[in-house]
């Protein structure tokens, strides 16, 4: 895997987008599920200070924006995936849900 | 402590028993052939939305296993979306393989029989070596179908009793303006579950489990009032379909994420809290704090829509304790990409609260037909389950007689 550009004012996210800049749903709740708890707790804990400015840049860019925009809005999905696991379940899994590998994923993107 | 008398959904529906419901519908063998027989072939049922074929020659295969075929939704060069049977009329094999696509003509795999799509039959190799072929009775077999708000529906009979809208009725004529064309699909996910298809459809038509299977998803959220309970805000049984409204505790303090996302867009756990700009048909019995209305669209079709967002749910039964189940959820078309990142927000925490939703089926279908429970002891909450029941057993009493 290789990292992926990212605007320059957040190039210091630049080597998350290894393990955490999946275009797709399926491949991002992929790596949260096969994760370690400890390594979706450091990625929250990373990118948690950034959002707001994150936000606040994607809120200037629509889908048609360049590949590093994109990519930083990517990263953000990643982030909602681990956010349910810091702040919710405690887990990279849902706790006594239904098997994940079971519940198959077709969504657009 | 009892709720006072007056308040109970039950009665405004005095056709309604108060009894405890038999478990034998939800285990018999042959209580589910009747069913195929008096419900699944019988009624109206969505199959997919337009924005599956949403150009002409585009088309989607579905496996509906209840009634043992396989469909062709085509998207007509007319601009006619088509229901046939995949069933090739030469020697009965299955005419396309592909889940979807697009084409101008569907050739079969076995003797190379070609179908335009609108069922003709437009090519016979060695068409002279046949005795005789009516070509015209060589059609594919066509049946019902029909849109509505851009969901196709199909009818199992060539002839149905009733057009589609009257058979939507009320519930259908409430949600007619709901802007169902300016979403988007975000989030679409399909399993197979061993259970029973009323099992499946019952833990989605009650809010009693609300706050023991979703308190770590969605704790404190589609509560009532202060209470920690999702006693829910209207219950509304029409002839066959029925719906419920969810309350939403809106004093409830929210996660970081969630408060991020909540600047920027309605979420799942919340919905813009200004009712003056509700969409059209939600809400119906104006309860304060609302989150999102359940309509359930007898036999087998849910329309769950808030103030920006809508989810799905068909559930295709297989056999007596195995159903199909496809989910889908529409958010309004993002205007840029932080509000497509705070849209991703609800679809990630509603796929992880269907998982938890979705851990009780299986089981609750094992203790259904261990035998130990004979009866279903349900509450005013739980009086849409009930209602599903009633119809069902009305519907089979009636295609006995
Ligand atoms: S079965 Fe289709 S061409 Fe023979
Ligand atoms: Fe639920």
């Amino acid at each position: 895997m290789t990292t992926r550009q990212l605007p320059a004012q957040f190039a210091e996210l630049i080597p998350l987008t290894e393990a955490w800049g999946q275009e797709t749903e399926t491949e991002r709740n992929n790596a949260r599920v096969t994760s370690e708890m400890e390594d979706v707790q450091a990625f929250y804990d990373a990118v948690m200070p950034h959002m707001e400015n994150i936000l606040a840049f994607l809120g200037k860019h629509d889908d048609t924006a360049a590949a590093p925009v994109r990519n930083l809005a990517f990263l953000a999905k990643s982030f909602i995936e681990a956010s349910v696991c810091v702040e919710l379940f405690h887990a990279t899994t849902v706790p006594d849900g239904f098997d994940y590998r079971r519940f198959k994923i077709f969504s657009p993107t | 402590m009892n709720k006072p008398e007056q308040l109970r959904f039950a009665d405004a529906y005095p056709e309604l028993h108060r009894d405890p419901v038999p478990v034998e519908p939800y285990i018999s063998p042959a209580y589910f052939e009747k069913e195929r027989e008096a419900i699944f072939k019988k009624h109206w049922m969505n199959v997919c939305r337009i924005d599956d074929v949403p150009n002409p020659g585009d088309y989607v295969v579905k496996e509906i296993a209840v009634l043992r075929t396989s469909l062709l939704i085509v998207h007509g060069a007319d601009g006619k979306v088509r229901a046939f049977h995949n069933v090739c009329q030469h020697r009965g094999n299955q005419l396309v393989a592909d889940a979807k696509g697009c084409s101008k003509f569907f050739s079969c795999g076995f003797h190379g029989w070609v179908y335009d799509a609108e069922g003709k039959l437009v090519n016979v190799p060695d068409a002279n070596e046949f005795y005789k072929l009516d070509r015209d009775s060589l059609k594919l077999k066509q049946l019902p179908c029909e849109l509505w708000n851009g969901f196709v529906f199909f009818h199992p009979q060539a002839e149905p009793d009733q057009p589609l809208v009257e058979f939507l009725g009320e519930l259908g004529e409430l949600l007619k303006d709901y802007p169902f064309e300016q979403m988007r699909r975000v989030g679409a996910w399909r399993t197979k579950v061993a259970c029973n298809w009323k099992v499946f459809i019952d833990a989605f038509q009650e809010g009693y489990h609300v706050p023991i299977v979703h308190r770590r998803s969605l704790p404190d959220v589609y509560v009532a009032g202060d209470s920690s309970s999702c006693i829910l805000g209207g219950a509304r049984l029409y002839d066959k379909h029925r719906a419920l409204s969810t309350p939403a505790g809106l004093s409830r303090n929210p996660k970081p994420t969630e408060a991020l996302v909540l600047k920027l867009s309605s979420a799942l756990t919340r919905d813009m809290d200004n009712a003056d700009s509700l969409m059209p048909g939600l809400n119906p019995t104006g309860i304060d704090e609302w989150a999102f209305d359940i309509n359930v669209f007898y036999p087998n079709f849910f329309i769950d829509p808030s103030n920006g967002w809508y989810f799905s749910y068909n559930f295709w039964p297989i056999s007596v304790n195995e159903t199909y189940w496809e989910v889908n959820i529409h958010m309004m078309k993002p205007a840029n990409l932080a509000i497509d990142v705070a849209q991703e927000y609800s679809k990630v925490l509603f796929r992880d609260a269907l998982l938890e939703d979705s851990s009780t089926l299986e089981r609750t279908q094992l203790g259904l037909e261990s035998g130990a429970i004979t009866h279903l002891t349900f509450s005013d909450q739980e009086i849409a389950c009930r209602h599903l029941n009633h119809v069902v057993e009305r519907d089979i009493r009636n295609a006995e007689v």
